[in-house]
């Protein structure tokens, strides 16, 4: 077994997680385990426009009342202002052994919370309480006390905010996902993409 | 003036919104009535179900309206202290009729052949949004809601609450706890922790199972009331508990910023970095000030040279 340290996203648990619940889930798994660049979807070039929007507002930017997203990012704004946006973060951890480097880009922190901006327009109640990703950002930020999935489809703004002492953590997901990895051949291939440099 | 410095406002004064569903026969009226100084709006007509003894001394509104809640809910303002709307599906349903019934204010909300259309989902969804908004405003609400069992995946059931689907998110935004009331080897419990079965919230300390006792002769119909005490104690506990930290937090960003501003050429970068490190850190206060460091990197177009290991311009 390696012991190279190897790092590893929230994105890559997802993509893992979602390899058999959805058509092309398998291929898509497989295409982020090599890291290969995809061509970004409508529905993610949409959720970039979005953010840029949300984000140039929170900056000091105007948005005219006539967009179409005015009453959303208003809204979202009011609640986000003051945050520090796109916060980098890398914090060390050790499954079986085996040493990781858990790594994510926070959207949105401030005063011990956690945001992350969707823009969905299929949401559904609880769509989020599954994802990898609170655990993993909570992980990365011990200090933090929730996680909020703060989601819009363009009309009206959602929240799914999960407190620290309601979310597993991340280690049981990630010994599954090494587990996986080893029996199914993979583990090679993911130490070779995502080893990291010394 | 409605602006308040963190440590002025009291967080455990505010008007609480909790939603909860079941299956028949659990008592979620009962239970609605257990809240304090309770006006139940019976807009599904089932509080004659509810034994007297649970119900005495609080009020029930029987309404058939979408125009006769909003008379009584009028009414109520300055009289009740908590709303209890039984059931949050029946009044998504009232506002239906309420968009059907006023083209003039909803154009294009009724279908030419009768029934409510896509975009009157829409004017049902705001029609929630605002009057739910003032509800609050005013009073502690209880929504109550029937709740069906669908399929989850191939071996397993989901429980989710009966409303229109297309409000379902959003009646799920105006509450602050919701909760499943069920019964389990003969014991009645909230369960405000969400799980594969069913969707809740928990907040305010307020998280889990917690158990709702079997009301005995002569004992007081008031778990609600009791409930919400505890929310607000632990509200305001937590507001006293975190103030040091808050006001440690703040004296760190605001020094944080002021040290970011200071940077203006590679040379500062190190000293910045060394300075913000040594600040008296609280909450998630470390690494926001490192962002905000990164971020006038940024601004001013400096980065790490990995060979020369030091800061320069771009």
């Amino acid at each position: 077994m390696s012991t190279s340290k190897v790092r590893i996203t929230q994105s890559l648990l997802s993509a893992w997680e979602w390899s058999f619940k959805i058509e092309d889930g398998w291929d898509d798994f497989l295409s982020t385990l090599n890291r290969e660049k995809k061509q970004p979807t409508k529905a993610m070039l949409d959720g970039i426009r979005f953010e840029n929007c949300l984000n140039g507002v929170l900056k000091g930017e105007t948005i005219p009342e006539d967009h179409e997203w005015y009453i959303v990012i208003t809204q979202m704004a009011k609640e986000l202002d003051g945050s520090q946006q796109q916060v980098n973060l890398f914090q060390d951890c050790e499954v079986d052994g085996q040493p990781f480097l858990l790594h994510g880009v926070l959207d949105y922190l401030r005063e011990g919370h956690i945001w992350d901006c969707k823009f969905s327009k299929t949401y559904h109640l609880n769509k989020y309480l599954a994802s990898p990703q609170h655990p993993m950002y909570l992980a990365l930020v011990p200090e933090a006390r929730d996680f909020t999935y703060v989601i819009s489809d363009g009309k009206y703004v959602y929240r799914e905010k999960y407190l620290r002492d309601i979310v597993p953590p991340i280690e049981p997901t990630i010994k599954n996902f090494m587990d996986f990895c080893k029996k199914h051949g993979l583990w090679e291939t993911y130490v070779e993409k995502w080893r990291v440099a010394n | 003036m409605s602006i308040f410095h963190s440590e002025d406002l009291h967080v455990e004064d505010q008007n609480l919104t909790i939603l909860f569903s079941g299956a028949p026969g659990t008592g979620k009226t009962t239970l609605g009535y257990s809240a304090e100084k309770s006006l139940l709006l019976n807009l599904d007509r089932g509080a004659h179900r509810v034994k007297p003894e649970h119900r005495d001394g609080k009020d029930t509104s029987v309404c058939s309206t979408f125009d006769e809640v909003k008379a009584d809910v009028e009414y109520a303002k300055g009289k009740y202290k908590t709303i209890v709307i039984d059931t949050g599906g029946a009044l998504v349903e009232m506002l239906k009729q309420y968009v059907i019934d006023h083209p003039q204010d909803f154009k294009g909300g009724a279908k030419a052949m009768g029934g409510i259309s896509l975009q009157g989902y829409g004017f049902v969804k705001t029609l929630w949004n605002d009057f739910t908004r003032d509800l609050r405003q005013h009073f502690n609400v209880v929504y109550i809601f029937h709740e069906q069992a669908e399929k989850n995946g191939d071996d397993g059931t989901f429980y989710s609450i009966v409303v229109e689907g297309a409000a379902k998110n959003v009646v799920w935004q105006s509450a602050d706890l919701a909760a499943r009331l069920f019964i389990s080897n003969g014991q009645r419990y909230l369960g405000f922790t969400p799980t594969d079965q069913y969707s809740a919230k928990s907040s305010f300390g307020i998280s889990g199972l917690i158990q709702v006792p079997e009301l005995k002769p002569g004992q007081p119909n008031d778990f609600l009331t009791k409930l919400f005490a505890k929310v607000r104690e632990n509200l305001a506990k937590e507001s006293s508990d975190l103030a040091p930290q808050k006001k440690q937090y703040e004296e760190a960003i605001t020094m944080a910023k002021v040290i970011c501003a200071d940077v203006n050429a590679p040379e500062d970068v190190a000293e910045a970095a060394k300075a913000i490190k040594a600040l008296n850190h609280a909450l998630t206060s470390e690494k926001e000030s490192t962002a905000m460091l990164k971020s006038r990197l940024a601004e001013l177009g400096i980065i790490w040279d990995k060979t020369a290991k030091a800061y320069v311009y771009k």
